[in-house]
């Protein structure tokens, strides 16, 4: 059995000494001995360890008394007989911005630690030879055990002499170790939100990057991914930070079969957050680089691909909506000078010349396409640009990350109805009542959407025509940028969608296709996105309102008619037909009512100005973040 | 037929904010904060006037009720919720207690709301490395003799266990902490690791040199259990 009454003698050996010296002190020292602010010396009379004489006097807190800190000390006669006790010292009086921060920190919040329990050395402390950091590492280590948390990783690169290398304190801070409560999820998304900025102080910073011989792509590829641009816009609960995969502490490299990124752990890793997935799925590259063909091949090669569509129909288009609005002005300027053109900033007024062009069921389906796409483009852009100074703006007018995200979805769901929807339709006008007789002449025919050889012809002409070589050529029902526009949607339905839905179910898609297939779906989807929206706001608002005869707004979509006069002078080819037809008379139509002119006119509006202002911040963003 | 103990049928009575509770105290209504934590945790920290009634101490300490039974009552622990089957708390209700409250979060959330605290009798923190679940086997391998005392209630005892500890609840340890042996090795375990710091903090204050604790407690153990032993 251990003896546990030796210390409490020697103290009150100490305590009997000290009163006999007391009484035979000479006469100056027992005058001192009431004001005990004198000097250290006499409370080093009593306290005669090493630790209180030289120690105190090197320590970084030599310069002070002993009631500096151990105020309550007022009357060392009282104090030397026991009857004035010094209560706990209050290191805040001094280190009040340590103390402040203390009050958060978790061992505070959670184990009531004081500052003497970390500083149990408090009357020798000193600056430590190692440097702060390596004292930070061996004083968190007294409980935090060395091997698990010290020996490997960015601490065990310290300890060798890596002044660059993160220390405890440079995760977790010093006096202000946050405290996340794992039970709570705003705890857990705040703790990810915290360690990744954390992460990315160092591995960000191109200076230490270069000295340590990594990499800061490491961070940049991670921003560009679905984690990272998710994590960015506001939104960490659902998606990984970095230590969701690295783990926090012995990071290792991942030919180490200790380290999490080990390939034999990386479904571990991986499960941490995504359920029911196939084996392969592990094989999907949280920090991708498709612009680097050492990193893979696919990626490269599927970004090029992205960007030659991109380049390619925003060249042609482009120039082609250039030279249309050149031509189409000068032609405007002549007439008009010439006094041919009757000025009119009203609607139509109600009037018989006009036909049958849309049925209620296509502008319902237009009206659809028109709010659907906003909502795609409204909540996926905002994560695609996510470092923008709009992409917060426009994630809290949703509600937040999540709600924009549910919005994102629904609005998918409804775009892909309507997508079936008008697959169901090009059946039904191929095979009218399941006749596959004379289906290639619909197909190729006037009212069909697909494209024939005279499209062709058509481009050709229309190029000729800009530069004055010919006349306009003759349209029929369909003009050739309208069946671009349709089968744009169609390809982009399936890309963008197709990309979509892996982005939404990857488990379930890893039982289909390999990990890796989410990377570039990610790509498909981002690029893809651009294209149409760009393509949208830009020549598809063109092509039917912008143009200076049709400028600001062609409601024939909305309301469902068309002028006679448009029909004969923009289509003549249909006009014709339809006159040889006998079909003309048949389709024709009362002008559209207030309330229609009103809604399209309101909504065809407010469709242009909200996509001509998605155009701006795209571009703003596009081209400066 | 059915007899369930008295008290237990009732609702368990409803969280508050710490905030709330300043604002009862700040309009000076007839509150008592009740520390339902043990005895050593409760001198070491608490809201300030808080009366210590562990949890279990429901027949020695129930005495220290307040007499006026439209006192509002704030029962709170540390950061882990109160248990429903806190036994004070039913006691309080069988005595008929009308405003009862559980401090939401804890005194976790009322220091996180910075509020103060004091500590009647504290411990100093003693600073050694805990044993890590994957590590137990090793470490008590190399500590022969070792003893794992279980500081959870015997109910939690009961329930589960690490195969050889003892149990000795942290409620009474200031009480029963001579009947363990000096000369051997100690770990401590408790259900997630809050608690077992103070504990091994207090028994090497007594005088007990090599106390170890178990990191993350019983929760901690029974996860590295479920995912395997390497």
């Amino acid at each position: 059995m251990r003896s546990r009454g030796n210390i409490g003698y020697g103290l009150c050996f100490a305590l009997i000494v000290c009163l006999a010296l007391g009484g035979i002190w000479p006469a100056g020292i027992v005058q001192a001995a009431g004001n005990p602010s004198e000097a250290p010396r006499n409370c080093q009379s009593c306290h005669a360890d090493a630790v209180f004489k030289a120690g105190f006097q090197a320590s970084a807190h030599g310069r002070n008394t002993c009631v500096s800190c151990h105020a309550d000390i007022t009357d060392l006669r009282r104090h030397m007989t026991g009857e004035n006790k010094p209560g706990p010292v209050n290191c805040g009086s001094c280190h009040r911005d340590v103390a402040s921060r203390f009050k958060k920190d978790v061992h505070y919040v959670k184990q009531n630690f004081q500052c003497q329990d970390c500083h149990q050395d408090i009357h020798s402390i000193r600056k430590s030879q190692g440097g702060f950091k390596v004292a930070a590492v061996e004083n968190c280590t007294q409980c935090h055990s060395r091997e698990d948390y010290a020996l490997l990783g960015h601490s065990g690169a310290l300890l060798k002499g890596n002044a660059d290398a993160a220390a405890c304190t440079d995760c977790h801070g010093l006096h202000n170790t946050p405290y996340y409560d794992p039970s709570l999820e705003r705890d857990k998304a705040a703790a990810r939100e915290n360690y990744t900025r954390r992460c990315r102080s160092c591995h960000a910073d191109v200076k230490m990057a270069k000295r340590n011989q990594f990499s800061t792509k490491t961070v940049a590829s991670y921003d560009d991914s679905y984690h990272g641009k998710v994590l960015n816009i506001g939104y960490p609960q659902r998606v990984a930070g970095c230590a969701d995969c690295h783990l926090g502490h012995n990071i290792l490299p991942k030919n180490d079969p200790r380290s999490a990124m080990h390939p034999d752990n990386m479904k571990a890793a991986c499960k941490a957050c995504h359920k029911g997935f196939h084996d392969r799925f592990v094989s999907f590259d949280p920090h991708p680089e498709p612009l680097d063909p050492r990193r893979s091949l696919v990626y490269y090669w599927t970004e090029v691909f992205m960007i030659a569509l991109l380049g390619g129909t925003f060249a042609f288009f482009w120039l082609h909506t250039i030279l249309w609005w050149r031509r189409t002005y000068s032609d405007k300027c002549r007439e008009g000078k010439a006094g041919f053109i009757e000025k009119t900033t009203f609607p139509e007024c109600r009037e018989e010349k006009q036909i049958q062009r849309f049925p209620v069921r296509d502008r319902v389906m237009h009206v659809l396409l028109i709010l659907s796409f906003f909502t795609l483009v409204m909540t996926g852009f905002p994560i695609k640009y996510y470092d923008s100074p709009w992409a917060k703006i426009l994630i809290n007018m949703w509600g937040g990350a999540y709600r924009a995200g549910l919005f994102h979805r629904i609005a998918a769901l409804v775009l892909c109805g309507l997508f079936l929807y008008t697959l169901w339709l090009s059946l039904q006008f191929l095979f009218p009542k399941k006749q596959f007789r004379g289906s290639l002449k619909r197909l190729f025919g006037p009212d069909s959407l697909f494209p024939n050889f005279k499209d062709l012809k058509d481009i050709i002409g229309m190029f000729k025509w800009f530069f004055g070589k010919e006349e306009m050529p003759k349209f029929d029902r369909w003009t050739y940028w309208e069946k671009f526009d349709f089968f744009a949607v169609f390809w982009g339905m399936t890309a963008i969608g197709g990309s979509g839905f892996m982005l939404w179910f990857p488990e379930k898609f890893s039982y289909l296709l390999p990990g890796w297939m989410i990377n570039v779906a990610a790509v498909v989807h981002s690029e893809e996105a651009f294209l149409a929206a760009i393509f949208i706001f830009t020549v598809h608002f063109f092509n039917n309102h912008f143009v200076p005869n049709k400028f600001p707004l062609e409601t024939n979509i909305f309301t469902g008619r068309y002028r006679l006069e448009a029909l004969r002078h923009e289509r003549p080819l249909e006009y014709e037909r339809l006159m040889a037809e006998g079909r003309l008379d048949a389709m024709k139509r009362e002008g559209p009512g207030f309330w229609t002119q009103l809604f399209a006119g309101a909504f065809g509006l407010a469709s242009l100005m909200l996509g001509l202002l998605l155009t701006v911040l795209i571009f703003w963003a596009a081209l400066f973040y | 037929m059915f007899i369930s103990p008295a008290g237990a049928d009732q609702k368990p009575p409803p969280r508050i904010e710490p905030r709330a509770v300043v604002r009862m105290m700040d309009n000076r209504e007839s509150i008592v904060l009740i520390n339902v934590l043990s005895f050593l945790e409760c001198m070491d920290s608490r809201i300030p006037a808080s009366l210590c009634i562990a949890c279990e101490e429901k027949g020695e300490k129930a005495g220290l009720l307040p007499r006026d039974r439209n006192a509002k009552l704030v029962f709170y622990g540390g950061n882990t919720p109160v248990e429903a089957g806190c036994e004070i708390i039913r006691e309080a209700q069988r005595q008929g207690f009308a405003n009862l409250y559980i401090l939401k979060g804890g005194l976790t959330a009322w220091k996180r709301a910075g509020y103060e605290v004091e500590s009647v009798n504290r411990i100093p923190r003693v600073l050694w490395p805990a044993v890590k679940p994957g590590n137990l086997k090793p470490w008590l391998n190399s500590a022969p003799g070792a003893l794992m005392i279980d500081l959870r209630s015997p109910v939690a005892y009961q329930s589960h266990h690490i195969s050889g500890a003892v149990n000795m609840p942290l409620v009474s340890l200031h009480r029963t902490y001579q009947d363990l042996p000096w000369d051997r090795p100690l770990l401590v375990i408790d259900a997630d690791g809050s608690r077992s710091f103070l504990a091994a903090s207090y028994l090497r204050r007594k005088g007990f040199e090599n106390v170890r604790r178990l990191e993350g407690g019983m929760a901690a153990w029974q996860t590295w259990n479920k995912r395997g032993a390497p």
